[in-house]
């Protein structure tokens, strides 16, 4: 049952994680450490493809242009094993991102953290959100 | 009156104290066998999540490859969780986990290749040439060290071979237990040709030919085609899978490395999900700045 | 006629008894050969291996003899590409217009946009089936795995009885649910990925596409593979193809790799410098 299975992988996902380094990304040489960046805005769409999904966000800068950042987050076959589905973050979302820059210096970047304007992180627990 | 108490007081204290003797011999006396299929060998067909299988030298040369952690990435928690194992979860705390031989944990390099590969990886942040770019990063089959362990593995067994699926980038191991014998030496290929031979209840898999395109760890950034594994996998009850894995390279090392992990028995339920992995990834593009397919 | 006479004395057969003989012997031989005419008007067959659940056993490595990669339907040859007979039934794929044209687009831009051969791309379904490569199948009472040499793309069928997933994403292979109808496997397929192409020369589909996959042992060496599409948003009306599979008989044959996104990756980044390199 899936309501089942993302309970147990919610108390179960505690467990210390040693994964060995070799994982499939070469961070280090995509994204730049020292260029961390905060980004608030609303979810214009969320990409459910392997081996990373992809969540864009409409960004207003400074002087009211909005550009469109694409954050890259892990697999989504996670996910989808705690009963997230295609349609749990919907477009208008409003989020507030915090990552590391793409090296290329576009509206790219590596997510670390996404939280909702209540303060409620996603992706940091196991259960799919409830949105207002 | 009082002696007669005595006596049974004394009595229980013996009963009482050889209870556990006789429940270590019932004990031993239910010693676990597996399940077994129709060929007579261990049932370990299912849903199992690697832990361990990983060659974390001491005094390894520091690398930015690691600028990240050592998970390598800054993802949100629930990326970073592995497929959930309940009942080996106590189990899993207790077993033995990377290189177990040499003890220390100093590999025994050869100079010319503990050399080659630090000057390798003074070539590798910025990637120097698409040679220098992590081969884990570009969704080629991982090898036998490589691989994402917070996707499960499949094992399925039939007479003549037992199937090891790796959720990651939909790797397929078919290891022929027929008897017969390696490819040719001039075929080479990423996760090496596996032959597989019963021990008693323990499948020990011998796998050459080896290409020399993957690699160990972000310190390890490759190894020769003379690379020679030899794994273990047993059964030690319903819930985990003892791994054992023996390296041989010549060309790198004076000696033979043992691995130790193990395959812990996944959620109930969970079942092997596509991983695409070339389809997705940007990591190229990012790297070079072109690319992204298709082209408009 | 006369009588022949018996030099010893004792016995003698008439004509009629004589001929008699003779008619009863010519009748037995016909009698035999009609019974035996059944046996020697079949080609002598050998019985299929079936697996401890009582199905066929389709374990093993297949592979198709038909030029379908390059393009399903009928095709003259061109360098380094085969001529081929359709395998759709009624030969051509029927294109609503719009999808018609984009097909043509496709085709003229095949070399650098097909998803398989230009990016290494998993094929999908059921293209998959007919690249020009072998492919190992992998069979559990539970589960039915297909292993494709090319750039080592898997498939999971569930033969468990469980539906589609609600709410999932699309996937290069799609979602397989299988069943068997008798000794045929039938395999139900959505949720695939509208960016694969049905072969090299563009033919194509949407998100929509709903694949209908039969696999029947017609003697333990061949499958009879058909599939039936379903796409309305592409075409006019649902169609089918079908092609023989044949079992590869070397011994010791096993899948090998094809690691396209090795060589596509050395053509295109080989020598290229990446942003920030000395």
């Amino acid at each position: 049952m899936r309501t089942k299975l993302w309970v147990i992988t919610a108390t179960a996902g505690l467990l210390a994680l040693a994964i060995p380094a070799a994982a499939h990304h070469s961070f280090a040489a995509e994204f730049d450490v020292d260029r961390p960046v905060t980004v608030k805005g609303t979810v214009t769409k969320m990409d459910w493809v392997n081996p990373h999904s992809w969540i864009y966000v409409d960004v207003k800068d400074e002087t009211g242009k909005v550009v469109n950042w694409r954050f890259e987050m892990g697999p989504p076959n996670a996910l989808l094993r705690m009963g997230w589905r295609k349609d749990s973050i919907p477009p208008g979302t409003p989020v507030e991102i915090q990552g590391y820059r793409a090296k290329t210096g576009e509206a790219v970047a590596n997510a670390k953290q996404v939280k909702l304007p209540d303060g409620r992180e996603l992706f940091s627990g196991g259960s799919a959100p409830t949105l207002p | 009156m009082r002696r007669i108490l005595l006596h049974i007081a004394a009595a229980v204290v013996l009963t009482m104290a050889s209870l556990p003797m006789l429940q270590a011999q019932q004990r031993t006396a239910e010693k676990w066998t597996p399940p077994r299929t129709a060929d007579g060998h261990p049932d370990m067909q299912g849903m199992w999540a690697r832990r361990g299988v990983a060659i974390a030298e001491a005094n390894a040369p520091k690398t930015p490859l690691s600028e990240f952690g050592t998970t390598g990435q800054p993802y949100p928690t629930v990326f970073n969780t592995g497929v959930s194992t309940p009942q080996a979860a106590s189990a899993l705390a207790n077993r033995p986990s990377g290189i177990i031989e040499p003890a220390n944990r100093v590999l025994p390099w050869r100079p010319e290749a503990d050399a080659a590969r630090r000057e390798f990886l003074s070539h590798m942040i910025p990637p120097a040439s698409l040679k220098y770019v992590e081969a884990s990063a570009r969704c080629v089959p991982p090898g036998l060290l490589g691989g994402d362990d917070r996707h499960p593995y499949q094992i399925v067994q039939r007479p003549g071979s037992l199937v090891l699926m790796y959720e990651y980038n939909h790797v397929t191991r078919v290891i022929h237990t027929d008897g017969r014998p390696h490819v040719g030496p001039n075929i080479r290929l990423y996760m090496g040709d596996s032959i597989g031979r019963w021990e008693g209840d323990t499948l020990v898999v011998d796998t050459t030919n080896f290409n020399d395109r993957t690699s160990f760890s972000q310190t390890i950034p490759f190894h020769s085609d003379a690379l020679h594994t030899v794994e273990r996998f047993t059964l030690i009850d319903p819930y985990i899978i003892d791994y054992q894995l023996t390296i041989e390279d010549p060309k790198m090392f004076t000696a033979p490395i043992r691995i130790a992990g193990t395959f812990a028995a996944a959620a109930k339920g969970s079942e092997l999900m596509e991983f695409a992995c070339a389809e997705g990834s940007q990591t190229l593009p990012n790297i070079f700045g072109f690319g992204l397919f298709p082209e408009q | 006629m006369l009588a022949i006479h018996d030099l010893q004395q004792g016995t003698r057969e008439s004509y009629h008894e004589r001929h008699m003989k003779k008619r009863v012997a010519l009748w037995f031989a016909l009698c035999i050969f009609v019974v035996a005419l059944p046996a020697w008007a079949q080609a002598p067959t050998r019985a299929i291996l079936r697996t401890s659940d009582g199905k066929p056993d389709l374990n093993g490595v297949w592979q198709v003899l038909n030029a379908a990669a390059w393009d399903l339907e009928d095709h003259n040859a061109s360098l380094r590409v085969p001529a081929g007979q359709s395998v759709v039934e009624g030969g051509e794929i029927p294109y609503q217009p719009a999808a018609l044209a984009k097909k043509k687009e496709n085709f003229q831009r095949r070399e650098a946009n097909d998803p398989a051969e230009a990016a290494c791309y998993m094929p999908g379904v059921p293209r998959a089936t007919y690249m020009p490569f072998p492919f190992e199948i992998i069979q559990n009472p539970k589960l039915i795995t297909i292993s494709y040499e090319f750039g080592h793309t898997r498939r999971s069928i569930f033969t468990d009885g469980t539906p589609h997933p609600d709410g999932f994403p699309d996937f290069w292979m799609g979602d397989s649910r299988g069943r068997w109808e008798g000794d045929t496997l039938v395999v139900d397929v959505t949720n695939l990925d509208e960016r694969t192409w049905l072969d090299h020369a563009g033919n194509h589909h949407s998100d929509a596409l709903h694949v209908v996959e039969r696999y029947t042992m017609t003697d333990p060496d061949h499958l009879l593979y058909e599939a039936t599409l379903e796409d309305p948003k592409v075409f006019t009306r649902p169609w089918k193809i079908s092609m023989p599979l044949y079992r590869r008989m070397e011994k010791n044959v096993k899948i090998l790799e094809y690691e396209c996104v090795q060589y596509i990756q050395e053509q295109k980044y080989g020598k290229a410098k990446p942003v920030g390199a000395k």
